[in-house]
């Protein structure tokens, strides 16, 4: 048990459809879950991340496809016979009972002895340091603290996994930054495999080790942080992941002497040799650029590390002021492009600008298919 | 400030004609010896030492307690066991039979009983007394229940709707974690449905409570509170008294004993009703 030792499990789904009537929600799920890792199911409203939860919960059968623990299939058994625990976005705190009991009632339910639930609960409560809470009732609590008291009555059975279902979503944004660490720091002293969905592109990268993206009711990349961000697979993921959104624009190849044109309606990129290889298929054909707005650089804030690099004009359209960061909408034409760079740097709305493009972080895609080719 | 009690004035004219005028009126005669056609004469506690120290009163009082205890139990688990299981059952389905089932509601007292007389406890071809070989409204021992059996009919279908309609508004994810946990149903049931609709339901239980000290038009168009005093309760009892016996008097006497009856659970009532509030 965790009260010291750990207690886990892998989670594999392979091929998981489910349909509620005519509505597909998904379409085949294959996906991956070590013991001990925390897996964020990351995506917008719809996409099919909950559902994927529920069917690992067993709160729903999926239509096709398996779920497998360990190496036990657990498609259809009942949640109870599959040791999990689950947070729900509510918290589903019962506000009849104390915190004490709360936490108490799985443990009474499995019929598990009293001095051992007195136990249990005690440790559960510390570990969430909610100990001087235990006689409260719900309304007592704040939200931050019900939250608590929820994830004490999930861990406190010691589940082989751990689903947590939007289980920030109700919090205020300090508070959620808070619990995010905490939530991280408590599965990484338990080590329970955890399954967390959220649609917050900033929980999923600052608490998983993986994530996998969802779209459609479909997976549409599986990676650790640094992968999603860096080498996303698709337009979506691309599109999906990172604050301001990816800038995409259509490009057509052309192969120059030196090296490979972006020819866009508004400006051209020149890519140095060594891409000619990776593009020689898509000559005279579009592709989609993708350039995250952080990776453009206004003169005289380019860091000198850039090693490749283009630069592109515009005018400047709009300005975002954040503070640390400044969100410039640069005008090239035909397209407005999202560019941002140091809060120290404010430039004025009509201002031409020229913007360094680091060219080892650009992206492009497949016009038809939208998969990442570099 | 003086406007908003102008306002009020309607109102409160209104409520002191219809309530509190008939109220007081009561409590006056029930001191008084009064046949409702002559001046009433004063006599002080006359009436209650008759009342109190007639066994009839207190045999009158028990059936109502039996009343009240049969409706604390019978139509409630029933309604409580119907409207669980509709928590199972298809939306629109649901709908259905929540209709269904408050039909009977809606129907007049007076049809009901009347129909449940002639079809289900006529003493020769009711199809219950057929069944059981026994004519149970014509027996003093089986009078009381067969009319409890015919209120029930009429009244557990409406008390589902009030339940159901409380269920629904029961978050369903204390379900699925109960659910998760490794509840089954009947500790779902215990620990999420019941907790849950606690309010609702100690509220219909109490007015259970008040309206079983009230009751009169099913005994009084059945039994008229016979065989012999088998089915008297206090408001048949206090209906005779007056109408009857032209004891108007004591009748009102009786009638404040019924209020003092029915107020206890309401005392009760309010007294959770505020005790709960610190906890909502």
């Amino acid at each position: 048990m965790f009260m010291g030792d750990t207690y886990m499990v892998d989670v594999h789904l392979r091929g998981v459809v489910k349909r509620f009537g005519k509505t597909i929600a998904l379409r085949g799920i294959d996906l991956d879950i070590n013991d001990g890792e925390f897996v964020v199911l990351l995506g917008p409203s719809g996409c099919g991340k909950t559902t994927t939860l529920r069917i690992i919960a067993g709160l729903e059968k999926p239509t096709k496809g398996k779920v497998i623990f360990g190496n036990r299939e657990v498609t259809y058994l009942p949640p109870r016979e599959r040791n999990i625990s689950m947070v729900f976005q509510s918290y589903a705190v019962w506000p009849h009972m104390t915190v004490y009991d709360n936490i108490a009632f799985p443990l009474k339910i499995k019929k598990v002895p009293k001095e051992e639930i007195d136990k249990r609960v005690k440790w559960a409560a510390e570990l969430l340091q909610i100990s001087e809470l235990l006689n409260r009732y719900p309304h007592q609590l704040s939200g931050g603290q019900r939250q608590r008291v929820a994830v004490a009555r999930a861990i406190v059975v010691e589940p082989q996994v751990l689903l947590m279902d939007e289980p920030l979503s109700n919090l205020d944004a300090l508070l959620r930054v808070k619990m995010r660490s905490e939530i991280k720091k408590l599965q990484r002293r338990i080590k329970v495999t955890t399954i967390y969905v959220t649609h917050d592109q900033v929980e999923a990268m600052t608490m998983g080790d993986r994530i996998a993206v969802m779209s459609a009711g479909k997976i549409m990349q599986v990676g650790t942080p640094w992968e999603i961000y860096n080498k996303p697979a698709n337009v979506f993921v691309a599109g999906f992941i990172g604050s301001p959104q990816m800038n995409f624009i259509d490009v057509t190849i052309e192969e120059a002497q030196d090296g490979i044109n972006l020819i866009s309606s508004d400006f051209t990129i020149k890519l140095p040799q060594e891409y000619i290889s990776l593009l020689k298929d898509y000559v005279g054909k579009t592709m989609i650029l993708g350039i995250r707005p952080e990776h453009m650089y206004p003169i005289g804030y380019v860091p000198a590390s850039l090693q490749k690099k283009d630069k592109i004009k515009g005018i400047v359209d709009f300005v975002e002021a954040l503070g640390s960061d400044t969100i410039i909408h640069l005008n090239t034409g035909s397209k407005i492009i999202v560019v941002k760079t140091s809060g120290t740097y404010r430039p004025k709305i009509g201002e031409e600008l020229e913007i360094v493009i680091d060219l080892d972080k650009i992206h492009l895609f497949d016009k038809n298919t939208e998969k990442a080719i570099i | 400030m003086r406007n908003t009690f102008i306002m009020l004035i309607p109102a409160l004219l209104l409520i002191a004609f219809i309530m509190i005028v008939p109220s007081i009126s009561t409590i006056y005669y029930a001191f008084t010896s009064w046949n409702g056609f002559t001046k009433p004469t004063f006599i002080g506690l006359q009436n209650y030492r008759e009342i109190f120290s007639d066994s009839l009163f207190w045999k009158v009082v028990w059936n109502n307690i039996k009343w009240t205890l049969f409706f604390l139990t019978i139509p409630v688990i029933l309604a409580l066991i119907v409207a669980s299981e509709l928590n199972n059952v298809p939306q629109k389905a649901k709908g259905v039979f929540k209709t269904i089932f408050l039909i009977p509601y809606v129907l007049p007292t007076l049809a009901v009983t009347r129909l449940w007389q002639a079809v289900f406890f006529h003493p020769l071809h009711g199809i219950i007394t057929k069944i059981f070989n026994h004519d149970f409204l014509g027996t003093p021992s089986t009078a009381l229940l067969a009319i409890a059996i015919i209120n029930t009919w009429q009244w557990w279908g409406f008390l589902a709707n009030v339940f159901s309609a409380a269920m629904d508004q029961i978050d369903k994810t204390y379900y699925e974690l109960a659910h998760l946990e490794g509840a089954n149903r009947w500790q779902m049931f215990k620990y999420v449905t019941l907790p849950m609709i606690l309010p609702t339901f100690i509220f219909m239980e109490i007015m259970t409570v008040v309206w079983s000290f009230l009751v009169f038009d099913y005994i009084f168009i059945t039994t008229q509170g016979g065989p012999g005093r088998a089915s008297e309760v206090l408001a048949t009892l206090t209906y005779k008294t007056a109408f009857f016996y032209l004891k108007f008097g004591k009748g009102s006497a009786l009638a404040t004993t019924m209020i003092m009856f029915a107020s206890v659970p309401i005392a009760i009532y309010l007294r959770l009703v505020s005790k709960g509030g610190e906890r909502v």
